[in-house]
């Protein structure tokens, strides 16, 4: 009796400790405490059906039905924070574990277990104890290759996509009042290499500011001094390289 | 009977026995099992690389895409058709084939979302991360607002995880499409008794024209399908018997997550459980001492949770489809009467390229060959002796038939494409069937089977997604961006950062959709507020009209696309509800030069041909 314990224990352990560190992590660390309580939350929800690898695909659904209902009770309840939300899920988890060890455990279960939730599923897959029919490594090599060229075909469609996007976007200008102020500033999109602007601001014909050689490197954001302006005469701003004008705004 | 029975047979072939003979079966499996995994990665390289030549502009896209395709399609058809691979073998072919299929939809695009609904769907998850309240105003799609299963999942995760919108958006719409291609899979073995009908299922339902790209989008109905469908599985039983408590239990799970969710997969899936009730009682007062299974508990309580959502949560669904089907049902009843059409099949909307001539005929191919099997398919699923759900599984393909007309009408095009994803699942239960008495016979029938399947899995990618839009967008293209352009991510950034959330704004469409979801303004728009934004962009001058206009919808900031002056005449460039006479005319540059002519209009902002102007003086909604 105390090996069928042992698993729903150690995955109880894993879930504990994977909402402790979520709830005190940021960064990569809670990443990986976040993947490992989702983890364990699919997976107490496969053991319910033993396991078998056609009940993963359900596994997973009912995972996602699980987050829906989850986070709409929370939301509801106005209490979509992370403490609660990853309590919500461990406790989910943990009661899925215990539930189907301890059903498990009586007699008049453990004939029809393999049939409540998955029918189709052969009759051996009843018993925990049935040992399990271990992949062929073609099989998994197959998976691993797939898995690999799947990841470096994202990978290479993101970095083409993200060149492509850079090299396709414009340098940006702005000038907004804020009260009598005026906020000035300039993007240099990150596929475009650095550039020295000159950038001038006039208001009803009057320069009131000039900003020469201001230097932007790809991607990087410049922002002026905020400057105070005289009446509601209109407003030129113009950005230059060089001798042209890169960008100017009126009005 | 004994159809059910040959049927059964031909699904379990026999193995070899003896050790040697098992261990041989082992090794062949795994080694079809490895390569059309291994050919599944392939073709989504080749999809990748298809998709990078065609955002940068170069040529040859188009072929390594079909090859893309080919290479996924055809070893897991062969291995799910032809082989006598065992269950789980086939079950691992179908998720490898549907997740492949997947990924063509994250190379598309693979740094941002792409497709109009996705951000609708962005804003509803942005509005809960900022606010942490439900149904928070969506000005891209107001409805979705109502349907926050997809919003409250994409926070949890993104709260959990710490990812983007994005990235957590695409981990949830990957599960999702295990879980559809599994229950599918799952459902259609349960019913048929035959992993082989399953197999040919889930490659025909691959076949619908939204399973590409729609379903592969983030967007409500690309999580709530599955859900649905597996629902259904749990409930199924070969021989109509009663499922388990706990079955019953994550039965009505899977369904409540979606009532709120998506409106019209509630509805479905409560009339498919209200159906399967009423048949599976009449057949039980037929066949007395039979004991069939009465989904009565279940279809009640969705029945009921949907019913009760769309009248205390949701009404506005009523206003939000209303008018499509209207416009469906009316011009469909105009076509058989006046025998009017209103839409041209595989017309040339303005677009610069066409579909080649093949991919037409393959569209017309495979429905023909559809239409053409299935009153076969169905005379013998009527004949068999299939659990009620079968049976009304596939003859709900017979909705497929019947909205086919409304493709020709521009109002019921939008209705009967819509459908594809519904009705193809009586299509794939009703085509396996039939195609599973092939696969036991002779080879030329099995290599019958395997081309049947392949001409409709082709004529159905050729109508999946408009042909100049299939493969990744170029950014550089300006004759009236077909995308949201980096210029208007970086724009709608800028104005978050700087302007704060919740401004109104008038603008076209397309760039609405940035600011309306990454900027997290309100965009202004006849459908979701009344506002009529052509009328401040069409006249040549402001006007005593722009005026107006600006006044009633509280306009604070007009932001202008430069590029929509080289937009072709014909389509909405503002609003869809904006008049054909504006629409059909070119649109004049002082149409858009009067804004920064004007002292009512400062200009805030400009990058590329984006120009921002903020409403001044008595004019503005400030």
């Amino acid at each position: 009796m105390m090996h069928g314990y042992r698993l729903p224990a150690a995955c109880s352990a894993v879930t504990v400790a994977a909402f402790g560190v979520l709830c005190v992590s940021a960064g990569p660390v809670r990443l990986a405490a976040a993947a490992m309580l989702l983890g364990t939350f699919v997976g107490a929800i496969w053991f319910l059906d033993r396991a078998q690898f056609a009940a993963l695909g359900p596994a997973v659904g009912l995972a996602l039905a699980g987050l829906i209902l989850i986070g709409l009770a929370l939301a509801a309840a106005g209490a979509l924070t992370i403490d609660v939300i990853a309590a919500a899920i461990g406790a989910s988890t943990l009661a899925a574990f215990w539930a189907s060890t301890a059903w498990a455990s009586t007699a008049w279960a453990s004939t029809a277990w393999a049939s409540a939730l998955h029918p189709a599923a052969p009759a051996a897959a009843a018993e925990w104890s049935t040992r399990r029919k271990l992949p062929s490594p073609f099989a998994v090599g197959g998976a691993v290759i797939f898995a690999t060229a799947a990841a470096c075909a994202v990978h290479y469609s993101a970095a083409s996509a993200t060149a492509d996007s850079d090299q396709a976007s414009s340098p940006a200008l702005w000038a907004y009042p804020a009260g009598d102020r005026l906020d000035v500033g300039v993007l240099q999109p990150a596929g475009q290499g650095s550039t020295s602007l000159r950038i001038v601001v006039t208001q009803a014909g009057v320069t009131i500011a000039v900003w020469k050689d201001v230097r932007v490197g790809p991607g990087q954001t410049w922002e002026a001094p905020p400057i105070a302006l005289r009446g509601d005469g209109p407003t030129q701003v113009a950005a230059f390289r060089g001798g042209s004008v890169v960008a100017s705004l009126s009005g | 009977m004994a159809q059910y029975a040959a049927v059964t047979q031909t699904a379990h072939p026999p193995v070899a026995t003896g050790a040697a003979a098992g261990w041989q079966a082992v090794h062949a499996a795994g080694v079809a099992l490895g390569s059309a995994l291994v050919a599944d990665g392939v073709g989504v390289v080749l999809l990748a690389m298809a998709d990078a030549r065609s955002r940068s502009g170069a040529s040859g896209g188009y072929l390594l895409f079909w090859a893309g395709l080919a290479a996924i399609f055809l070893p897991s058809a062969c291995v799910l058709l032809l082989s006598r691979r065992s269950r789980e073998e086939r079950l691992a072919v179908a998720l490898g084939f549907g997740l492949a299929l997947y990924l063509a939809k994250v190379v598309y695009e693979p740094t941002m979302f792409t497709f109009h609904d996705e951000f609708a769907h962005y804003r509803n998850a942005s509005n809960l991360l900022a606010s942490g309240q439900l149904f928070g105003y969506n000005p891209l799609i107001r409805a979705t607002g109502y349907y926050p299963g997809l919003a409250v999942a994409t926070d949890a995760l993104v709260r959990l995880t710490g990812l983007s919108i994005y990235t957590c958006g695409l981990i949830l719409m990957g599960c999702a499409r295990l879980t559809l291609v599994a229950a599918l899979f799952l459902l259609v073995d349960e019913l048929v008794g035959s992993p082989r009908a399953a197999g040919v299922a889930v490659l025909v339902y691959a076949a619908n024209p939204n399973f590409l790209y729609w379903d592969a989008q983030y967007a409500y109905e690309s999580i709530a399908l599955p859900l649905a469908i597996l629902a259904v599985f749990f409930l199924a039983r070969r021989k109509g018997q009663r499922p388990s408590r706990l079955a019953i239990v994550s039965s009505s799970a899977a369904a409540l997550a979606v009532v709120p969710t998506h409106h019209i997969t509630a509805l479905a899936l409560a009339a498919v459980l209200l159906g399967w009730a009423a048949a599976a009682w009449l057949s039980r007062r037929r066949a007395r001492g039979m004991t069939i299974y009465l989904p009565v508990v279940p279809a009640t309580v969705i029945a009921s949770a949907t019913a009760v959502w769309l009248a205390a949560v949701a009404p506005i669904t009523v206003s939000y489809l209303g008018p499509v089907l209207s416009r469906a049902v009316t011009q469909g009843i105009q076509l058989i009467v006046d025998h009017q059409t209103s839409r041209t099949l595989f017309a040339n909307t303005g677009q610069a390229v066409t579909a080649p001539g093949w991919e037409d005929a393959a569209a017309i191919g495979g429905t023909l060959v559809i239409l053409a099997a299935l009153p076969f398919a169905l005379y013998r699923v009527w004949r068999a002796d299939l659990p009620v759900i079968a049976k009304l599984l596939a003859f709900s393909s017979v909705a497929w038939v019947l909205l086919i007309p409304l493709r020709f009408t521009s109002g019921g095009q939008e209705t009967a494409n819509r459908s594809s994803e519904f009705v193809y699942v009586g299509i794939a239960a009703s085509l396996a069937f039939l195609l599973e008495s092939f696969l036991g016979s002779s080879r030329w029938k099995r290599m019958s089977a395997l081309g049947i399947v392949a001409l409709i899995f082709a004529g159905g990618i050729a109508v999946s997604w408009n042909f100049s839009q299939r493969l990744a967008p170029d950014y550089r293209l300006t004759n009236g961006s077909a995308v949201v352009t980096p210029d208007d991510d970086a724009l709608a950034r800028w104005m978050l950062a700087a302007l704060g959330p919740g401004n109104r704004i008038a603008t076209d469409p397309l760039t609405g959709l940035a600011l309306g979801s990454v900027g997290r303004q309100n965009v202004l728009s006849a459908a979701e507020n009344g506002a009529r934004v052509w009328q401040i962009f069409y006249p040549p001058g402001v006007d005593g009209q722009v005026l107006a206009q600006l006044r009633q919808s509280r306009v604070q900031y007009v932001v202008v696309q430069l590029d929509l002056l080289d937009s072709p005449p014909g389509s909405a460039r503002f609003d869809d509800s904006e008049p054909a006479a504006d629409s059909d005319a070119a649109l004049p540059a002082a149409a858009l030069s009067k804004f920064g002519e004007s002292a009512v209009f400062r200009e805030i902002y400009a990058a590329g041909s984006l120009r921002v102007y903020r409403v001044v003086g008595s004019a503005g909604g400030t």
